[in-house]
């Protein structure tokens, strides 16, 4: 009897393992050798579809494993061998990509890849709601929230703030009616953590959250997730009616007489409303506008009633830290910085997909170790941790441990857990301006500073992108920059300069290049650079001249090419086509 | 527990729940900002009001932070002050809009053209001429002779042509003068301090007109026979009528100014002679000396200097032109001489000039106009000698050609080798400039001069070496425009003011705006925009008199624009500068923290139309700062919700809920997003009136429509109405209904009654007071006092109502008293039958805290007035609403939790009554009230059931509602021991009611209607009909000309409220006081007959003052009826009162 594990998340289905699972149904169903089981992703997106095969206690790894080699990789299967070329990890020996999962720590991620997330059972064989049946029949309020600061677990949503001292704030918070929030609205570009783990492991969230509840006194919780998840959201309703047909959730959980309900809110994909006092007014049906705080939350959340948030791997953790014990959790990471910390691996990096480090591990580990390294055998020049509210952190400093404190010491932030990484090819400023017009769309539109500030920032990266920039440009830049941070409402705004401002710090010489010389140093903005024909090098094979869209390039048949730059859009695509290497840019 | 607030490191007392600004506030510590609103939950958007606070990472808004003890807090740090300002740059960064219009801005005067403009358009003519003369204080002068460079910048030469604000100017001066309607400005006390101005010309009398208003005794020494200088003696008659001159100067001789004639600087008198004998002396003595040519043959006879040939021909020196006359030169002086020339006689008139056509200075008009009377031009011409014997023959003149641009950007004139021809001439005029005499000064004088000839200044202060000695004008500049002398005879009475009171003469400042475009060529790119958005209407063409005929004499040219084509050409205006220019709090702050408008450029602010569908409320969303006071106000304090924000992040917008029309949504025109906007972004709006901006003074008044007695602000401007906001504070705590705010405003719209009228031939006409009083005389002798009806109503004061009782009592004893608004009063009879107060003894805050409100009656308008306002609000706090009412309520009719639509009203409540009524027949009725449930009744009906629940429940009655509906309404208000408030229909009702005017409707012979309108506008149509129709003889007294005046046969004039002092009471009993705060010029009947006796009915109508009763908070208040007998209070025993059981005694 065989196990196949398929990883079915968003990013399995997207890289086809639809068709795998189809072709493996087509193939096996009635098979009473092989059993099919849908899982989450276990991390490795960039080798999926991703099916595991568990025989006697072993687990083989399969990467890759797209429909047109499921008949081959069955039949093998079935004769009792393995086709090791496919096989990403192996029971028996190490393999190229073995370092991906050594270095990790899987605690809040443990079960996904590994169980259905479909199926409550599989979830509760993992020692799923043992904790929360441990908490409602052993412990009492204050002692699960002493667990939890025992475990020194901050906020995983990105500002880092002790969970148990929050949990604490609500519980001490005068009124009876209060509410759970798990905060689902990932909105990072590149990041998919809170996705992953909706995905593949729902119910573990539900668990932390109702221990949650508990300890705070709240009858009530909110998942608010972006609708742009409808595979978690699916999920997270179907394991909520799941957890409350087993007396999970609902009334009178476990007969404990302990009461809490839970409801999914699609948010409408407003990046602002992972801000908390925003999330609340979307979630009371108002526009998703931040207030000012205090009151917080904790004492004034959802109408007018103390509230608890937390994100989604916070949650996660939960569990874990119940089940084990607070000084269990408090054994990985660093001094201030406690347990694991998932994050999402995107960008130019080889191996891209979301990893569990313990807290101390360092970026250079996370990106050499684990991540193989940068594509094409490039050279890493910088990662983008914490999204637009982040920032740059250049190789030099890679390091650098992954701790909140020593992180935000480079100017970045921890965040949510999304890295972004960058080669020789990306221009620093081009980076800023990304990041910066990306808050620009998404600010509220409340406050002055976010709304009107950042994009008078944007319009002077424009400028300078574009050749126009001046001197003043970069003093400006730096006073406009230091006044959203401290003028700005929200988070959001408080947040919005930080690429540009680690941009400055650390690529200050191509910000200053683009400006003096009208240079784009890493060749990436059009208004700065030349494509042009090294006539060496150039056999006249044509190929440009085919390939350019605008007729720029052009030449007679084994005659040197040349390249109109007035008619030339900087597209790219001759150099891309160019077999000899005879195109550069300058 | 008071707390310890620690601010700018002094300590003050705060309580807990205030924030930074409360505290600060009330300690006078001031912190601006933005997007707090009174009684509006704090926001924190514009961040103007940022703080540092001691325990906080970032700054905190003082409007939302709540103080905590010992908390440290810093309002004016380095950081905080950097902050303020460029927050107010990022908002004008994208302010796509003019504070100030760009003729106004480009003025040398800094003119209000555009509030002239509307006025004007307005019919507004003194308040415009007040407004020019400000900045000038001649609108005669310059209307004619202004090159006016404002004309250039105006933005409607984007879409045809500009608005011709020169001869709009003319228009309102001449038809001042015509009608005797000129403004003349106010002169303080007298400051007993002297100034001596030397030159009579626009700068010396416009520093003279300006100084003398500040109280400061001016003589102006005028070298020569006549006041006026450039004016008078360098522009001829036919352009400038010495008769306009004259009267313009008469006003600055009326206001006290000294003119000593022929007296002469230098000669006469000295400076150092002037400054032992002033205080101050302001040197204005023009520049009247011609520069010469300096070229051979100057000396003949026939050769003329420009200015000198100009003067000259003023004093009455005769020329002997002959046939041909030569001018040189290219500006103004030039073409003045060469037309006054041809009207001397010469024959064959030409201009010489160096130049071309193109770099003339002279004004493009003058020289068309010169071009029509047949003067010929040589351009690229310039003498080099002058032939002839004794008299001038000929010149010889050489070509030029324009080489390269001089330092002025013009090109500079290059000879052409042996060029040299011959004009033949008798005359030649040279006018290429003038210079000041600056000899006048002596030797000895210390105030040093320039290259130029000019005196050196300061620029800032206007003072010269000697810090009492001023200059300005031609005679500091060189020769300039009119309109520049007048800026700087203003500019300088400014400093020399200062100088005179001992204070520092710091610069002044120009205009502070935000700009679209700092000129018309920077947005020539909204060229095609604006020719779609504005339709094409040409300019109104100047009447001239025909080219022919002017050149005979020296009459004037232009002939002035008739008033209709005024009215149109001022409607041409496109209003550019901001409604709310004079109270916009983004201008104010920015102006005080030193914002500069362009600080930071961009190209990416976000232009948007104007959106004028709303006929009152127009929304300017380039001006929005995206604060939501309009957005929170229409929802947090009228519970409607008709603004909302749209889009997110920078392309962020405030728009009615679903991108539609305001007025399509549930919006009620109440104004209250437009008294909270606090720049111009929303802002009134009126059809068929030109919005002018203006700086208005908010004096106090009391809305003259509903009877809830709302308190108004009433923004004027020389006693005329511009717009009403609410007041502050009780009863209405800022809010108005549509009427109050914008009904209000008919008192400058409809046509007044200013005299008396009589019917004659069955029309009307003006007659005389004495003739009037006649006529009322014979009426009343003749018509017995019982056979007389009067009616009034409810906008009359009470002091009014009580001399009108005096006069029934005098001359129409027996009289029936009463008013077509006795539907009104109905509600109070009957309520007077129940509780023995006419009118409802509670308070209209009791629904405040009510948990049931049953409303009576109302309709959609009830629903809207300030007390359907406070239903609604009471009903977001979780109250029930329950409503009886003849129809749907269309607009609001969701607010309610069961809204029953009854042909009679009456009917449904008897039948609530009824069983109740069951209960009272089988139960003891002492019992009975010794709990607040009614027991028994039936529980299937739903507004019993609902009333029965309640802990404070209130009832509200319309006065529309009938006496029957009422008087069942009062019985359930009995039986529950709950308030009935009612809402009256007037302002006085209730006034009316306490005076006596309560009898039933009834014809009679003669009718006395005052103040209302039965024809147009009664309650009961069919019944006012009847009675006017069979009156012998109708006195109608009234403020407009209404249907019912129309019918009279004696018209009396009055006035309304604001026009004239009073009282009213209100609704809810209580008083309002107003002042006269809106100017009229004409007597009232109130004027014409005796005062009234204090009588003892006024006292007792006047006496309860509603705000001495105080309350707790849920406690019912109960306004007095006199004061031993407060009869209702809280828990007062119901039985031993004196309530009368109406309802036992009818059918039931």
């Amino acid at each position: 009897m065989k196990t196949l594990r398929v990883g079915y998340n968003s990013c399995g289905i997207a890289a086809g393992a639809e068709e795998t699972l189809n072709k493996l149904h087509a193939l096996l169903d009635g098979n009473s050798n092989f059993e099919i089981k849908k899982t989450g992703c276990n991390g490795m997106c960039y080798l999926e579809p991703i099916v595991e095969v568990i025989e006697k206690g072993k687990i083989y790894t399969y990467g890759g494993l797209t429909s047109d080699k499921v008949e081959k990789f069955i039949e093998t299967l079935e004769k009792g061998e393995h086709i090791d070329d496919w096989i990403i990890l192996h029971p028996d020996h190490p393999t190229a990509q073995s370092s991906y999962q050594e270095k990790q720590v899987k605690l809040a991620t443990k079960n996904i890849g590994v169980i259905d997330p479909e199926n409550i059972d599989d979830y509760i064989a993992a020692d799923g709601y043992q904790a929360l049946e441990k908490v409602l029949k052993t412990m009492n309020r204050q002692q699960v929230i002493d667990q939890v600061r025992v475990s020194g677990l901050r906020g995983r949503g990105g500002a880092g703030f002790s969970c148990g001292m929050k949990w604490q704030f609500a519980k001490d918070a005068p009124g009876e009616e209060k509410y759970m929030i798990c905060n689902g609205d990932e909105g990072d570009p590149g990041a998919f953590m809170d996705r992953s783990t909706l995905e593949g492991d729902p119910h573990g969230v539900i668990e932390g959250m109702t221990i949650g509840a508990f300890a705070v006194g709240a009858q009530v919780g909110f998942f608010y997730v972006r609708a742009e998840y409808p595979l978690a959201v699916k999920r997270l309703r179907l394991a909520i009616k799941q957890a409350e047909a087993k007396g999970y959730s609902g009334n009178n959980i476990l007969g404990t007489g302990f009461n809490f309900t839970l409801h999914v809110i699609e948010g409408a994909g407003a990046f602002v409303c992972g801000e908390e006092t925003a999330l609340i007014a979307s979630i009371e049906g108002k526009r998703g506008m931040p207030r000012t705080r205090p009151p917080f939350p904790a004492t004034h959340g959802i109408w007018g009633k103390p509230t608890n948030n937390n994100n989604v791997e916070t949650y996660a953790n939960i569990p874990y830290i119940i089940r084990e014990g607070g000084a269990a959790f408090s054994k990985y990471g660093t001094d201030m910085s406690k347990g694991t910390k998932v994050f999402a691996l995107a960008g130019k990096i080889k191996r891209g997909g979301m990893i569990e480090v313990p807290m101390g591990t360092t970026i250079n580990e996370i990106v050499n170790d684990i991540g193989g390294g940068i594509l094409s055998d490039g050279k890493c020049k910088a990662v983008q941790m914490g999204g637009p509210s982040g920032g740059c952190i250049p190789a030099h400093l890679h390091d650098t441990p992954i701790d909140y404190e020593k992180i935000m010491a480079t100017g970045a932030i921890v965040g949510s857990g999304g890295m972004v990484f960058m080669d020789q090819d990306t221009c620093m400023v081009d980076i800023a301006r990304y990041f910066l017009s990306f808050t620009v769309e998404e600010s509220c539109g409340k406050c002055t500073f976010c709304r009107v500030g950042t994009k008078r920032m944007l319009e002077i990266l424009e400028r300078i992108t574009a050749g126009e920039g001046t001197e003043e440009d970069i003093p400006l830049l730096q006073k406009l920059c230091d006044s959203i941070i401290k003028g700005s409402l929200c988070g959001l705004g408080q947040t919005a300069p930080n690429p540009v401002l680690t941009t400055l710090r650390y690529f200050r010489d191509e910000y200053e290049a683009h400006i003096r010389d009208k240079k784009c140093p890493a060749k990436k903005c059009k208004a700065m650079i030349t494509y042009r024909v090294v006539a060496d090098k150039c056999t006249g094979c044509t190929l440009c001249a085919k390939t350019c869209p605008v007729g720029a390039a052009s030449g007679e048949r084994k005659q040197i090419h040349q390249i109109d730059d007035q008619k030339c859009t900087r597209c790219g695509f001759c150099k891309d086509a160019c077999k000899f290497d005879a195109i550069v840019v300058e | 527990m008071a707390i310890k607030v620690t601010i700018n490191g002094k300590e003050y007392e705060g309580k807990h729940g205030e924030t930074i600004r409360d505290v600060a506030k009330r300690n006078g510590i001031g912190i601006p900002v933005l997007c707090e609103r009174a009684q509006i939950d704090p926001f924190g958007s514009c961040r103007v009001c940022l703080v540092e606070q001691d325990k906080a990472r970032y700054p905190v808004v003082a409007c939302a932070a709540p103080v905590f003890d010992g908390i440290v807090v810093n309002t004016e740090t380095e950081l905080i002050k950097g902050l303020r300002k460029l927050d107010i740059e990022l908002l004008f960064s994208n302010h796509f809009a003019d504070c100030v219009a760009p003729c106004n801005m480009t003025c040398p005067a800094g003119i209000d053209i555009q509030g002239y403009v509307g006025l004007a358009a307005n019919g507004e003519y003194t308040d415009a001429e007040r407004l020019i003369k400000q900045k000038v204080p001649f609108p005669g002068i310059l209307g004619r002779v202004c090159p006016a460079p404002c004309q250039k910048e105006c933005r409607r030469n984007l879409v045809d042509e500009t608005v011709s604000i020169k001869f709009i100017k003319r228009f309102i001066s001449d038809i001042n003068f015509e009608k005797g309607t000129r403004y003349a400005p106010p002169v303080a006390l007298s400051s007993g301090k002297t100034v001596a101005i030397v030159g009579a010309g626009p700068a010396g009398m416009s520093c003279a007109y300006y100084l003398a208003q500040q109280g400061h005794q001016c003589t102006i020494i005028e070298k020569l026979p006549k006041a006026g200088g450039m004016t008078r003696y360098g522009i001829p008659d036919y352009r400038l009528p010495q008769k306009e001159l004259d009267a313009e100067i008469a006003e600055i001789e009326s206001l006290g100014v000294e003119f000593l004639y022929n007296t002469e600087l230098g000669k006469d008198v000295t400076i150092d002679g002037l400054r032992r004998s002033f205080d101050a002396v302001f040197l204005a003595i023009g520049a009247h000396v011609s520069k010469s040519m300096g070229i051979p043959g100057e000396e003949l006879a026939g050769v003329y200097q420009g200015i000198d040939f100009l003067r000259e021909v003023k004093l009455g020196k005769k020329f002997d032109l002959g046939e041909t006359v030569v001018v040189v030169g290219g500006g103004n002086t030039a073409i003045d001489a060469v037309r006054t020339s041809l009207r001397l006689g010469a024959k064959n008139c030409y201009i010489v000039y160096r130049r071309s056509r193109l770099e003339m200075p002279a004004d493009p008009i003058e020289v068309h106009d010169a071009e029509e009377e047949g003067v010929q031009f040589h351009f690229l011409t310039n003498p080099v000698k002058i032939h002839g014997e004794k008299r001038m023959e000929s010149i010889e003149s050489v070509r030029m050609e324009l080489g390269e641009p001089d330092a002025s950007g013009r090109r500079s004139p290059v000879v052409v080798e042996g060029s040299e021809f011959m004009i033949k001439a008798d005359t030649i005029i040279m006018a290429i400039g003038q210079e000041p005499d600056v000899s006048c000064i002596g030797n000895e004088c210390k105030i040093r001069t320039t290259k130029w000839s000019t005196f050196m200044i300061n620029e800032a202060t206007f003072q010269t070496d000697i810090p009492e000695v001023f200059a300005g004008g031609d005679a500091m500049r060189g020769p300039c425009t009119v309109v520049e002398c007048i800026a700087d005879g203003r500019n300088a009475a400014t400093q020399i003011d200062r100088f005179l009171r001992g204070r520092e003469l710091t610069p002044i400042p120009g205009i502070y705006s935000v700009r679209r475009g700092t000129s018309l060529k920077a947005l020539k790119a909204l060229e095609e925009e604006w020719k779609n958005r504005f339709p094409a209407e040409p300019r109104a063409e100047m009447p001239m008199v025909d080219s022919k005929k002017r050149i005979k004499s020296f009459v004037e040219c232009e002939l002035g624009f008739t008033e209709r084509e005024l009215r149109r050409e001022a409607g041409r205006c496109l209003e550019c500068g901001c409604f709310s220019q004079y109270d916009c709090e983004l201008r104010q702050i920015g102006k005080a923290v030193g914002a500069e408008p362009t600080a930071l450029k961009t190209k990416g602010e976000i232009r948007f139309e104007s959106d004028l569908r709303h006929p009152f409320i127009m929304k300017d969303q380039n001006k929005c700062i995206l604060c939501g006071a309009c957005v929170r106000a229409c929802d947090e304090l009228r519970h409607v919700g008709a603004w909302g924000f749209v889009d997110r992040g920078y392309v962020t917008t405030v728009q009615p809920s679903f991108g539609v029309a305001l007025q399509e949504t549930d919006c009620e025109s109440c104004g209250t997003c437009v008294q909270n906007c606090p720049t111009g972004s929303l802002d009134e709006r009126f059809p068929g009136i030109k919005t002018v901006p203006e700086d208005a003074v908010e004096l106090p008044g009391v809305c003259t429509f509903g009877g809830f007695g709302c308190h108004l602000n009433l923004a004027t401007v020389n006693g005329r109405l511009v717009s009403v906001k609410g007041q502050d504070g009780d009863p209405n705590r800022g809010l108005l209904c549509k009427y109050g705010r914008y009904g209000t405003r008919y008192i400058n719209n409809l046509p007044r009654i200013t005299e008396p009228m009589k019917r004659e031939n069955d029309l009307l006409k003006p007659v005389s007071w004495a003739e009037a009083h006649k006529i009322l005389v014979s009426a009343v002798s003749r018509i017995p006092g019982k056979d007389w009806g009067v009616y009034a109503g409810g906008r009359l004061t009470l002091e009014e109502l009580n001399q009108i009782d005096a006069f029934i009592d005098k001359n129409m004893s027996g009289a029936l008293k009463t008013s077509f608004s006795a539907d009104s009063l109905m509600a109070g009879k009957v309520l007077a039958r129940t509780f023995g107060v006419m009118g409802s003894p509670w308070s209209y805050d009791t629904v405040d805290n009510a948990d049931m409100i049953l409303t009576v009656g109302f309709d959609d308008d009830d629903m809207m007035t300030v007390l359907g306002v406070k239903i609604r609000g009471a009903k977001s706090k979780g109250a029930a609403l329950y409503g009886i009412g003849r129809d749907i309520m269309n607009k609001l009719g969701f607010a309610f939790d069961e809204f029953n639509v009854s042909d009679s009203i009456a009917a449904t409540l008897a039948g609530v009554c009824k069983t109740v009524s069951k209960a009272i027949k089988t139960s003891d009725v002492k019992a009975l009230f010794k709990g607040l449930k009614i027991e028994g009744c039936d529980e299937d009906d739903s507004v019993l059931a609902a009333l029965n629940k309640a802990r404070n429940p209130v009832i509200v009655i319309s006065c529309k509602a009938g006496a029957a509906a009422v008087q069942w309404a009062a019985n359930l208000a009995l039986l529950k021991k709950c308030p009935i408030l009612e809402l009256p229909l007037t302002a006085n009702a209730q006034g009316l009611a306490e005076m006596g005017f309560i009898d039933e409707m009834a014809a009679r012979r003669g009718l006395f209607i005052l103040a209302e309108d039965p024809t147009g506008c009664a309650v009961n149509e069919m019944v006012a009909d009847e009675i006017v129709g069979k009156a012998d003889f109708i006195v109608v007294a009234d403020a407009f000309l209404t249907p019912t005046a129309e019918k009279a046969d004696l018209i009396l004039p009055l006035k309304v409220a604001g026009e004239r002092a009073g009282t009213f009471l209100s609704g809810e009993r209580r008083l309002n006081r107003f002042t006269e705060v809106l100017k009229t010029n004409y007597p009232t009947i109130f004027d014409k007959i005796p005062e009234a006796e204090n009588t003892e009915k006024l006292k007792a109508a006047t006496r309860p003052q509603f705000t001495e009763l105080t309350a707790g908070k849920g406690a019912l208040r109960q306004a007095p009826l006199t004061d031993e007998e407060i009869r209702y209070t809280n828990g007062a025993d119901y039985l031993s009162a004196q309530a009368s059981w109406e309802f036992l005694q009818l059918e039931l």
